[in-house]
């Protein structure tokens, strides 16, 4: 295996130590591949964690220009980039504060017609996509596949998050076995709590990446930051599920 | 028998309260604690049943931890999460 250079070394000093994590650990990161389908609020969060932290390569995956009201929670955006495509401006944010990570920007969201594309060489998947569509799309992609994918989502104070371990573990679909009826574009949320899941996310795949810890398999992280409860629930896989059920 | 419903994401909004607990008789279901609480509380009933009374498809149950089906039942349940779906990251 490969040893760390010098200036990795010292760039990620502060984790190096970490029990269970160490050089071995580091060199998963830096070898790996995540997708992160969209970066805006939560899934901008994940991909800025993911950078520091030395994961090699982060395709991020996000239509669209960066507008006004994005501002309150898409911290990789800035005033200055209001009109601009929003997968830039992240990619920018991520080389500055780390050059060596590889950033791959796609300006298209997550669909049914562009997900093998997607996850096409990719180890894990975090998704923080706002529709179902795209998240169970993803999910049937990633099962299909055998990759791991790490499900995000919020809502006013309220966040959860779903670890899908292909066939090890409950999926997207196992969870909502319909398709729940579509979102307004707009929902109230702070960034904070965007950031929130955005950073547990993270960790779940740094977690994932370097083979440290325990993952969320089987369970859905409920959190509400109104009463700072957190809790997890269990989900289990669904004999007949349509993704990753025994006929599939 | 009495349960502990705690609303999680817009139904807390249209219930209008965070958790309540619920009396029901004993050997009650899933569907059975749903359809009293559509009859407590209208504004919830769009959220919790379907056209035809059954168990909105998309809710998501939890009894005591442990996602669970309509026809459940609920003896010896202490709490029971409600929660519509939610999505995250933003457009
Ligand atoms: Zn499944």
């Amino acid at each position: 295996m490969a040893a760390l250079e010098d200036e990795d070394r010292l760039r990620y000093a502060w984790q190096l130590d970490i029990a269970g994590f160490g050089e071995a650990g580091q060199l998963r990161l830096l070898q790996a591949t995540v997708l992160i389908t969209r970066a805006g609020g939560v899934g901008g969060c994940v991909a800025y964690q993911l950078a520091a932290a030395g994961v090699g390569r982060l395709r991020l995956a996000h239509g669209g220009p960066l507008r006004l009201d994005d501002l309150n929670r898409q911290l990789l955006m800035s005033q200055a980039g209001i009109g601009r495509p929003r997968v830039e401006l992240a990619a920018e944010r991520l080389h500055a504060l780390n050059p060596h990570v590889r950033i791959e920007p796609i300006a298209a969201n997550a669909s049914p017609e562009n997900v093998a594309q997607l996850l096409d060489g990719v180890d894990l998947v975090v998704s923080c996509a706002p529709l179902f569509a795209e998240r169970l799309a993803l999910n049937q992609e990633a099962v299909r596949r055998g990759i791991p994918l790490i499900d995000c989502a919020m809502y006013e104070l309220e966040f959860q998050m779903l670890t899908v371990l292909p066939r090890r573990s409950a999926c997207l679909a196992c969870l909502y076995p319909e398709e729940p009826p579509a979102w307004r574009r707009r929902f109230p949320v702070f960034g904070a709590v965007a950031g929130t899941v955005g950073c547990l996310g993270a960790m779940e795949a740094i977690k994932l990446l370097a083979g440290l810890g325990e993952p969320l398999m089987n369970r859905l992280l409920l959190g509400d930051l109104r009463d700072m409860s957190f809790r997890r629930v269990g989900v289990e896989r669904r004999p007949d599920c349509a993704v990753c059920g025994a006929a599939v | 028998m009495t349960i502990t419903v705690r609303y999680q994401a817009q139904l807390r909004q249209a219930a209008g309260v965070a958790s309540e607990s619920v009396s029901l008789p004993k050997g009650a279901t899933v569907l059975d604690l749903l359809r009293t609480l559509a009859e407590q509380r209208p504004a919830l009933t769009a959220h919790l049943l379907g056209n035809t009374g059954g168990k909105r498809p998309s809710l998501l149950v939890f009894a005591d931890d442990h996602q669970v089906e309509a026809t459940q039942s609920l003896n010896g349940i202490v709490e029971v999460i409600l929660m519509t779906p939610i999505a995250g990251g933003l457009f």
